[in-house]
């Protein structure tokens, strides 16, 4: 009895993001934009109704009421989606209170804010791999609706918007130590033309399957460095947005992924034992490596899904990035703008990005002496 | 029929949000006020916002009461955006209040322009 309380109890805990509704990466990514809502201080920020898009919201007598209203759903949705409540439903709620608030008050429109709104709403409407489908649309519909409108705009294409805003606005120290070296309106006009292709260059390789992948890191890189030039994270939506990407993860079934440690080696051990606390979806088992004294052996492997095999840096982050618990500190961390100073939280995300960037992995592990220029998974055997 | 649609309302209606916002993309290069069509940072704009009711320039403090915006600020929507909320307001809140307004503004360091409540 007792035993099935705590069972019970522990399927509620926020770190776990299996055996529910939801695919555990779509949970994991609506949990993580609501703590980027909070964190950017959205339950105080919901108004009441005011200039609204629909008049229908002036008809209502108590404004004071109707943002409670809000707010209450707003926060009950993000709370049953946090604790796995009912998550499909809870972010539905959650989503809507968004949308709603800004049909009810003008003021309360951002693109950010929008964003949001719909991927919570898209949540709360997953059914099957369907509904999949139709959050990765949500990505096509976003990047092409932003590369037209910028193609169409005149001041984009020869560079009077890029010079005006980072020359001019933002007295942008990177932007203002390059221009002089180049000929008038270069710099900004490039900056326009290669925002406007890379946001073409998104729509295609986040709608085709094969091209995901590179279509996700080069838009975290891009919206990274256009935090850098700007000086600023517009609000919520570059934080929501990166842990969004997590929509376009392939999350492996739990336990089907298997770690392989070298138990002689402390920090693997260490390791393992970390890393077996926070899974709490029991998504890796772990198991000991069987080393052939003659090569080094690799430390840690990890075979996740389809067969891949990380090893190194690579398996490292592999498996830190399976451990809904891990992304809880870090999406802080990226919508902490407003409470760290900016130059020391842009080196962090930076630090973050590029630790994660499959590229480092791949560096690493060709310039680590242990790993020798073979095949590592010749160097030792997994031991089931 | 029931059926398929207990089935089907809820990829029905994800579809519905995402073709709404492809509807508003189109829309957009009709509207200048480009709401939902993911067009952020579109452009630049610095303006300022003088109101006078009875004769008398409002303040920093009453201007953001009355329209929820500053008296002078920048904003990367459209300049409608800022020009619709003070419209809206003019013509329901403060329909008797009987006030000038003038929103100078320039987009992308363009030239400065001017737009006047009542609209000519």
């Amino acid at each position: 009895m007792e035993l099935a309380r705590t069972m019970s109890l522990a399927r509620h805990n926020p770190l776990r993001c299996a055996g529910t509704a939801l695919p555990p990466n779509l949970l994991l990514a609506a949990k993580l934009v609501f703590l980027c809502l909070v964190l950017k201080g959205y339950v105080r920020a919901i108004p009441e109704p005011f200039l609204p898009m629909l008049s229908l919201f002036d008809q209502l007598p108590r404004p004071d009421l109707v943002r409670l209203g809000l707010q209450t759903m707003f926060v009950t949705g993000g709370l049953a989606v946090w604790f796995n409540l009912a998550p499909r439903l809870g972010a539905f709620a959650a989503g809507a209170a968004l949308l709603l608030a800004i049909l009810g008050a003008r003021t309360f429109y951002t693109n950010g804010t929008f964003f949001c709104a719909a991927l919570l709403m898209l949540t709360g409407l997953y059914q099957d791999r369907r509904g999949l489908w139709l959050l990765r649309a949500q990505f096509v519909v976003m990047y092409f609706g932003s590369a037209l409108n910028k193609l169409l705009e005149p001041d984009w294409r020869d560079g009077r918007y890029f010079d005006h805003w980072l020359g001019t606005l933002q007295g942008s120290v990177l932007y203002d130590w390059v221009d002089p070296f180049l000929p008038p309106l270069f710099l900004a006009t490039a900056l326009g033309w290669s925002v406007i292709a890379g946001e073409f260059f998104l729509v295609i390789a986040l709608a085709v399957p094969r091209l995901q992948r590179a279509g996700v890191w080069t838009a975290i890189v891009m919206h990274t460095v256009s935090v850098t030039l700007a000086q600023q994270d517009f609000s919520v939506f570059f934080s929501a947005l990166l842990v969004s990407f997590l929509v376009f993860a392939e999350w492996p079934l739990p336990g089907t992924v298997a770690g392989y440690v070298e138990a002689r080696r402390a920090a693997e051990k260490w390791f393992e034992r970390f890393a077996s606390r926070l899974d709490l979806d029991g998504m890796i088992r772990w198991m000991p490596l069987n080393v052939n004294a003659a090569r080094p052996p690799h430390p840690r492997l990890v075979f996740g899904p389809r067969g891949r095999v990380y090893h190194g840096l690579a398996a490292l982050n592999a498996t830190l990035l399976l451990l809904p618990a891990v992304y809880y500190p870090l999406t802080a961390l990226v919508a902490a703008s407003h409470v760290i100073p900016y130059k020391l939280w842009l080196a962090a995300v930076w630090c973050l990005v590029l630790w994660f960037f499959p590229a480092t992995s791949w560096l690493a592990s060709r310039r680590s002496p242990r790993t020798g220029a073979g095949n590592p998974d010749a160097t030792c055997t997994p031991q089931a | 029929m029931m059926r398929l649609v207990q089935r089907n309302w809820r990829p029905a209606l994800a579809a519905g949000l995402v073709l709404f916002q492809v509807v508003m993309i189109v829309h957009a290069r009709f509207d200048p006020r480009r709401y939902f069509c993911w067009a952020p940072h579109d452009a630049q704009n610095e303006y300022g916002i003088e109101v006078r009711v009875g004769g008398r320039v409002l303040s920093r403090e009453e201007t953001w009461a009355r329209y929820r915006d500053p008296l002078q600020g920048l904003d990367p929507r459209s300049i409608e955006h800022v020009l619709l909320m003070v419209r809206q307001h003019e013509r329901t809140y403060g329909k008797n209040d009987g006030a000038l307004v003038r929103v100078t503004y320039r987009t992308n360091g363009g030239p400065w322009r001017e737009w006047n409540w009542p609209e000519p």
